[in-house]
């Protein structure tokens, strides 16, 4: 989840509810929907900057980024079985810290925490916590690794009160220790991890036991999936042990002609305004100095942006080639947000889209993101899960408590 | 009259029944008449961080709290301005403006060597560090101003863009740039709350709202008070009290006769039989906010031109202990096997 939903331009719509984000009944009711729909977790993504470009925050963008940790324990507070994944970097933390905060959402919410694992790729992260830029990325991976491992190494430690603690020295941390937290009840949080490059996947089939990812089409679902398991075996894991759950975005109406009108309003609802702060919020450059109907600034953009300029030419440029304006440009990066698989249309060919790309190895289960909230999440439990059950691909109840046990991973107790 | 007390996991106790009964302990100092329960734990008279981290467990215990005010007591040696600015903005907006904060300058040897030379501080900086953690985090709840939020779906204008700004703090161990991407809490700033005896009270011009004093009796106590007191300190006070003779705190029993206090703080086994002898003194605070409760102003945000930063400390950084002092070191250490600086990791802050 992620504020309030999937369309930049969603919070405008008449049943979303930008201001309830801010309210705790927000959470335990959304929360009380996801384990009613016998989801495994919620998952919070997470970023450590403030959403502005060059010192400007978007006007029209809404961005309620409330603290992933606070949130899940709030909705840990009102459920009993669905899981609770925080993303949370490995570049900007100390492992004890961390290994600290996920014992205590596991033992508060009784074995249902996840650890998303990030290494925090935005620049602007950097001088939130005293360093002038961010750490390469080949670095921020060799970190990650040792960072998980020491945490690891702590969850381990408690449940065996004999130990005096760890003593680990390594090439990032010296860490002597213990955590203080007297129980944690799956033994550790189950791992998750969503990395792309190739030293982001190796990460993740050392690493992870779900794998969060972008498959716009079931042939990129496949690839990804087969590319996983591969690497996840070479790693001398078992690859069943990693749940691969790509990213699906959805829109939900009675008929296909209805959604895809509440797409096209969606859509609509994200005026130039807003394309052009959404872009400028992802690429760190304020595009709104300048005029909408301008041809796309390429050059002072990668000249002054905050991102490395390679990644902002290859973004750019099929738009500058098109001759496109700033506007039209911003227009259709809004339309297709982040990459993921849209599904737009009833419940029934959402049910039978999603058992078609499990069967034909595409994924072994999905991230779903609401076209907006929580009228969309409802309508997914209300209409979809239903069928997903009556298919046998969705449990009508949970069987376990622990975020381990629903995921069919192996109990780390 | 204002009542507190600390709420943490058992020492003694583990399995899964330990978040029920932190449940029962909370409720039943709820019930007994507390108006400030910290998430902590008592190490003799002086509060501490405690077993299950207060910032899982504040918005965790939030609806069992029923309307009393959590107090997250956290490790400021050992937390990012950053993360804590967020945390707290999330849980003050997620209890309706009810949060408090007591930053603990704790520095045991286990902490230390648990977080490692990243964090590594010197016996001198320790309230230094401490005190500057508190603002950073401060900085970046001002780096949004109350109205910032628009919110208006019609018009498609979620906020007011010249009310959010970068801060640029620079301090003596943070240096933290914003905006923070969570909106300003509902106080304004969480309460923020400190005991006498923690460290952190030696950090320059550093100003609770809330103070847990300490005496062992009812005159020495009352002595403390007035002493803070002919210092300027304005905000509240809270006398320590405990059943328990635990040295540092005044008999229970004595409560009655400490002078100038606002309230009490609890140190006891049995924290609700204490909390019901001391309620009958005085009635609870009321109010929809903590601050309002206590009534204590919301801090305003200081107005600042765009662009401008306003919390430069001036020269006073030469040494400066960057909280990542270690990817420094990691950076020399590298450097010095590639026998260049060529690692795409350039040496930050030296």
């Amino acid at each position: 989840m992620q504020g309030i939903g999937f369309y930049p331009g969603g919070w405008r719509h008449k049943l979303a509810q930008p201001r309830s984000v801010f309210d705790r009944s927000y959470y335990e009711e959304v929360a009380e929907l996801a384990e009613r729909g016998r989801f495994d977790a919620i998952v919070f993504g997470d970023q450590l900057q403030g959403r502005d470009a060059a010192g400007r925050t978007p006007e029209r963008l809404a961005i309620p980024t409330l603290d992933p940790f606070t949130l899940l324990s709030a909705m840990g507070a009102v459920t009993h079985k669905v899981g609770l994944v925080a993303t949370v970097s490995t570049t900007y933390n100390a492992p004890i810290g961390v290994a600290e905060r996920f014992a205590s959402l596991d033992l508060a919410s009784g074995g249902r925490a996840g650890w998303n694992i990030v290494t925090t790729a935005h620049p602007n992260s950097a001088p939130n916590f005293g360093e002038s830029e961010l750490m390469e990325k080949g670095l921020r991976y060799q970190r990650a690794e040792e960072f998980v491992n020491v945490a690891t190494q702590l969850w381990d430690a408690v449940d065996d009160p004999a130990r005096p603690g760890i003593a680990h020295k390594g090439q990032w941390f010296d860490v002597e220790g213990r955590l203080d937290t007297p129980y944690v009840p799956q033994g550790r949080p189950v791992l998750v991890q969503a990395g792309q490059s190739g030293d982001g996947r190796d990460f993740a089939a050392r690493t992870a036991e779900a794998i969060f990812c972008p498959a716009a089409t079931l042939e990129a679902g496949q690839a990804f999936r087969t590319d996983i398991r591969d690497r996840v075996a070479r790693a001398g894991r078992d690859p069943d042990g990693v749940k691969i759950m790509p990213g699906l975005a959805f829109i939900l109406a009675d008929s296909e002609e209805g959604a895809i009108a509440k797409e096209r309003e969606l859509l609509e609802m994200a005026d130039d305004g807003l394309c052009i702060e959404y872009l400028s919020e992802s690429i760190g450059y304020d595009l709104t100095r300048h005029d909408a109907t301008d041809l796309i600034p390429i050059d002072t953009i990668v000249a002054e942006c905050e991102f490395p300029a390679e990644d902002i030419r290859r973004m750019l440029t099929p738009g500058v080639e098109r001759g496109q304006s700033i506007a039209d440009y911003c227009r259709g990066y809004a339309r297709q947000p982040r990459g993921h698989a849209i599904f737009v249309g009833t419940p029934e060919q959402m049910a039978a889209r999603m058992g078609h790309w499990i069967k034909e190895g595409g994924c072994d289960g999905f991230t779903l993101q609401p076209g907006f909230m929580p009228e969309e999440l409802k309508l997914f439990v209300d209409h979809v899960v239903p069928l997903l059950q009556d298919q046998n691909l969705l449990r009508r109840d949970y069987e376990g408590a622990t975020l381990r046990s629903h995921l069919g991973l192996s109990s780390r107790r | 009259m204002i009542l507190s007390t600390c709420i943490d996991l058992a020492a003694d106790a583990a399995g899964p029944d330990l978040m029920a009964r932190l449940r029962a302990d909370l409720a039943a100092s709820k019930q007994a008449g507390a108006d400030l329960l910290l998430l902590g734990r008592q190490d003799g008279a002086t509060v501490v961080p405690g077993r299950l981290d207060a910032l899982i467990g504040a918005p965790t215990l939030a609806a069992d709290a029923d309307g009393a005010a959590l107090v997250t007591v956290l490790p400021a040696l050992f937390s990012l301005p950053f993360h804590v600015a967020r945390a707290l903005s999330a849980t003050d907006f997620l209890t309706g403006g009810t949060m408090g904060w007591l930053p603990s300058a704790i520095h045991t040897d286990a902490r230390a060597t648990g977080f490692g030379s990243e964090y590594a501080v010197t016996e001198e900086e320790i309230p230094t560090k401490a005190g500057d953690m508190v603002r950073a985090t401060q900085a970046l709840w001002d780096s949004w101003d109350a109205d910032a939020l628009v919110i208006d779906q019609a018009a498609g204008r979620y906020l007011d863009t010249s009310r959010v700004r970068r801060v640029d703090y620079r301090g003596s161990h943070f240096d933290v740039m914003g905006p923070l991407n969570a909106a300003r809490p509902p106080q304004g700033h969480p309460v923020l709350v400190a005991d006498e005896d923690d460290a952190i009270m030696s950090a320059a011009d550093y100003q609770p709202d809330v103070l847990l004093v300490g005496g062992d009796d009812a005159t020495s106590l009352s002595t403390v008070i007035a002493t803070w007191r002919t210092r300027g300190f304005a905000g509240r006070v809270l006398a320590k009290v405990s059943p328990d003779g635990v040295p540092g705190a005044c008999p229970l029993d004595q409560a009655s006769h400490i002078d100038g206090a606002d309230g009490f703080h609890i140190i006891a086994t049995d924290a609700p039989a204490a909390l019901a002898t001391l309620r009958p003194m005085g009635a609870a605070p009321t109010g929809p906010t903590l601050r309002a409760r206590l009534t204590l102003a919301v801090p305003p945000t200081p107005i600042v031109p765009r662009g401008v930063s306003r919390h430069e400390h001036g020269p006073t950084r030469t040494a400066h202990l960057g909280l990542f002092a270690g990817h420094r070191i990691l950076s020399r250490r590298l450097a010095a096997q590639a026998g260049a600086t060529a690692i795409g990791v350039r040496p930050v802050l030296l």
